[in-house]
């Protein structure tokens, strides 16, 4: 009886010792570095041990809301927000190891706003599955198209072909079958590889294609080439080939290499057709594409053909755009080693050099903000510590400067007028939104920046006792400056009655270093500043952002603890 | 009259085991002149001369024992305290047999049983600690002086206290909180050292070992900082689960 008792006991002990099991690997691995991106709604913080994202959110009383996780596929490679902040695309190159049973394939996952009430979620989401990994991703600026290529960031694979690239319809949800989503596309080669990839908006094509008014392409930068692939047809069963402009003469051993696009999307009311025009980093031609109507026994299956036209700008250019000046449609070229703006008519490429008070290497359009009405476009030329396009940027020079396109061609002597902003610019950021004509142009060295007001052409400096991170509110609202891994913020607020004419900051502080701060929008139409803390398992302080001092800030703590 | 013959069946089996083994020791010794001493030693004491027994299990006796509990906690809550969803505790309990009524009696007593352990919650130091005061009401089968069988119910309430060292967080995320709590187990008591003849209230030390299985009622793991502060939200903690207890015991 009793040796009958002390087997079971012991049999009982046995079997809960062996039933002792660990906990879910969650706990054993601490987030890393967790990285955050602003979204207009919100911000999505990357937990990589995870693969998930955890979405924060604020709400009324400028509290974090209920956190939300959504998985993404194993090893992220990329996060880009979309081009209007509303959704969130996270490239995963998966698991090499694809014979394990938790082993994911390469995906591109889309987090957008939940469209359905019903769901309970802000965010949802929806993945796209790849057959091979594709470390860089291109996003398209009208949210239509994103493009997986491979670039020169690397091997994926053992094997690889660098000239694969995916391209995803975002507009369409996933499919294996036809019509495929994603689909692959490996690009004839000419020797390169897809560099930069870019996106050109609706063109508008010559009236006598057989299908079509608009058209919206890739132009794939590689090293000696220019491929341009029809993105609208990429997702028919038999999508037309790519049209491939080689740079490279054959006549000579000198390799061409394309830095930097400008698209002209054409005029069908004034009869332009679409341009594209490619600088070069070495060499001081730049070819301009025309896309004409195709002839059907013609070298191409597409519709369209382009015919290249080289212009030599007496310099190797360091940026380009074509601009609307008193003269019609043009190729500006800025040439920092002569000083100099070139204009070029696209179609006779006769030139028009603008001598420029000093080398200046970036151009941006700012037509809308300082002259909506005028005839012709008004570019802000300055210079950034980084390089140009292409390195082209020798001198390193400062200053800013607004030409005027409108007499750029009749008048080219009289149309540069220099602001007076001596240090060196880091970037240029747009605020834009409820004020279009603010620019901030920061410095280099971080611990100033100038509030150019485009309007009234004052440029007002402004200085920070350390390195500071701007960043602009989505709305336009309001600049916030912190010093990064440090606990001091500020903020300008544009929209306060006086705010332009005193740009008086306001002082605010965190208890934790900030690793980054975004201006979100709340449901009840409020804002709220989100600072990220990257201790721990993540902390955040959330201010009202119309109201930074009038009511204490929120902290939220620990939101990678949360298991999903 | 089958269940008498069965309980005295029940009584009389430690006894007769008893026997058999005071009849192989002196078989195993091989040394004659041992064996002539026992057989030399042995006389039949009249029964004027027995001094009065009797058994502790007719007696009112208090006892107390000191031991290590092992609780098995696979709620998901207790992830973020363990790796290994294994409670360890030490328990220490006081009891005192109320009612007798051989072979059976029933004590009742108050027991503490404290835990105090943590572990690395995603990189963040963590820390959960478990004072549990319970009553254990306790039936006892008495096998004479082979101890007792027993069941145990110990109702009684918990103080859980929960901690994580966040450095996101301007203090420790911490949430303390007393749940209601009971255990239920049945196990065995081994008397230590046999002394025939002594007296209930003669001092006995035991080796105690019982299984069963404790509740303590779900607890929001909503651990905050304070100072105004939000805090996280970890889920539901429920340290229930099967567990042992292994003690020493002394009853006098």
């Amino acid at each position: 009886m009793s040796r009958r008792l002390v087997t079971s006991f012991g049999a009982a002990v046995a079997c809960l010792a062996l039933s002792c099991g660990s906990r879910s690997p969650y706990w054993n691995t601490a987030p890393g570095a967790a990285g955050s991106i602003g979204l207009n709604s919100g911000v999505a913080l990357l937990d990589s041990a995870n693969s998930r994202l955890v979405m924060l959110t604020a709400v009324a009383g400028d509290e974090l809301g209920p956190l939300q996780s959504v998985p993404v596929g194993h090893n992220v490679a990329a996060e880009i927000p979309s081009p209007d902040g509303t959704s969130l695309l996270v490239l995963s190159t998966g698991d090499s190891l694809s014979g394990t049973p938790s082993a994911e394939p390469a995906s591109l996952t889309l987090v957008a706003p939940a469209t359905s009430a019903t769901t309970g979620s802000a965010f949802s989401s929806q993945r796209y599955v790849m057959q091979a990994p594709m470390p860089n991703l291109a996003v398209d600026p009208l949210g239509t198209y994103a493009v997986g290529y491979i670039g020169a960031s690397g091997q994926s694979t053992f094997l690889q072909n660098k000239n694969e690239i995916v391209i995803f319809d975002l507009t369409r949800a996933p499919s294996t079958t036809a019509p495929l989503n994603p689909v692959f596309r490996s690009l004839r080669s000419f020797g390169g590889t897809p560099q930069q990839l870019t996106f050109t908006p609706k063109l508008l094509m010559p009236a006598n294609l057989a299908y079509g008014a608009t058209r919206r392409l890739l132009v794939v930068e590689s090293e000696i080439d220019v491929t341009l692939l029809d993105l609208d047809d990429a997702f028919k069963p038999v999508p037309p080939s790519e049209i491939t402009v080689r740079l490279t003469s054959g006549m000579t051993s000198q390799q061409i290499t394309p830095a930097g696009v400008a698209v002209d999307p054409g005029d069908s009311a004034q009869s332009l057709l679409p341009r594209i025009a490619v600088a070069s980093s070495n060499d001081s031609n730049v070819f301009t594409l025309t896309l004409e109507a195709a002839t059907p026994s013609g070298p191409t299956d597409d519709d369209f053909l382009p015919s290249l036209n080289l212009t030599d700008v007496g310099g190797i250019p360091s940026n380009i755009a074509f601009v609307k000046t008193d003269a019609g449609s043009r190729l500006a070229a800025l040439v920092p080693s002569t000083e100099s703006a070139v204009l070029v008519e696209p179609d006779t490429s006769v030139t028009t050099s603008v001598a420029l008070p000093q080398p200046y290497t970036n151009l941006s359009l700012v037509t809308s903000a300082v002259d909506p009405t005028a005839t012709g476009d008004v570019a802000m030329l300055w210079n950034a510590s980084t390089q140009g396009e292409g390195g082209a940027l020798a001198t390193g020079s400062a200053g800013v400067a607004l030409w005027s396109l409108s007499k750029s061609v009749g008048q080219p002597y009289g149309s540069i007028d220099v602001l007076d902003v001596a240090p060196a610019i880091e970037k240029v950021l747009d605020v834009g939104g409820q004020n279009p004509e603010l620019k901030i142009l920061q410095l280099t060295g971080g611990t100033g920046f100038y509030v150019l007001d485009l309007g009234d052409g004052t440029a007002a400096p402004l200085e920070t006792s350390e390195t500071a991170t701007l960043e602009v509110a989505p709305d336009g609202g309001r600049l916030w400056a912190f010093a990064f891994g440090g606990t001091n913020l500020g903020v300008i607020d544009f929209a306060a009655s006086d705010a332009l004419s005193t740009l008086a900051p306001i002082q605010l502080s965190t208890a934790l270093p900030i690793d980054a701060v975004y201006d979100v929008a709340r449901a009840d139409g409020g804002r709220s500043l989100i600072a990220i803390h990257d201790e721990g398992t993540v902390g955040a302080t959330v201010f009202d952002a119309l109201n930074p001092t009038q009511t204490p800030p929120h902290q939220a703590s620990a939101i990678l603890l949360e298991a999903p | 009259m089958s269940r008498a013959r069965s309980l005295r069946s029940l009584s009389s089996f430690p006894r007769r085991l008893f026997a058999l083994a005071t009849t192989l020791v002196p078989c195993a010794a091989s040394s004659p002149a041992a064996a002539q001493e026992v057989a030399v030693s042995v006389e039949t004491p009249s029964a004027a001369s027995l001094p009065r027994v009797r058994p502790i299990e007719r007696d009112l006796v208090a006892r107390v024992e000191l031991g290590y509990r092992g609780s098995f906690v696979t709620n998901a809550g207790y992830n973020p305290f363990s790796s290994n969803d294994y409670l360890g505790q030490f328990s220490l309990l006081a009891s005192r047999t109320l009612y007798v009524a051989h072979p059976f009696a029933f004590a009742a007593g108050i027991a503490w049983d404290y835990a105090g352990g943590g572990d690395f919650a995603r990189g963040s130091q963590s820390s959960l600690t478990l004072d549990r005061l319970t009553v254990p009401l306790e039936a006892r089968l008495h096998f004479g002086d082979w101890g007792y069988a027993f069941a145990r119910v110990a109702p009684g309430v918990a103080f859980v206290r929960t901690e994580i060292d966040d450095p996101s967080a301007p203090a420790p995320l911490a949430k303390e909180r007393w749940l209601f709590a009971t255990d239920v187990s049945a196990g065995y008591s081994f008397p230590l050292m046999v002394r025939s003849g002594a007296s209930a209230r003669t001092p006995r030390a035991w080796l105690n070992a019982d299984g069963g299985y404790g509740w303590v009622a779900n607890e929001r793991l909503d651990l905050m900082p304070g100072g105004g502060a939000s805090g996280v939200d970890l889920g539901t903690l429920a340290l229930n689960g099967a567990f042992f207890r292994i003690a020493l015991a002394a009853s006098y």
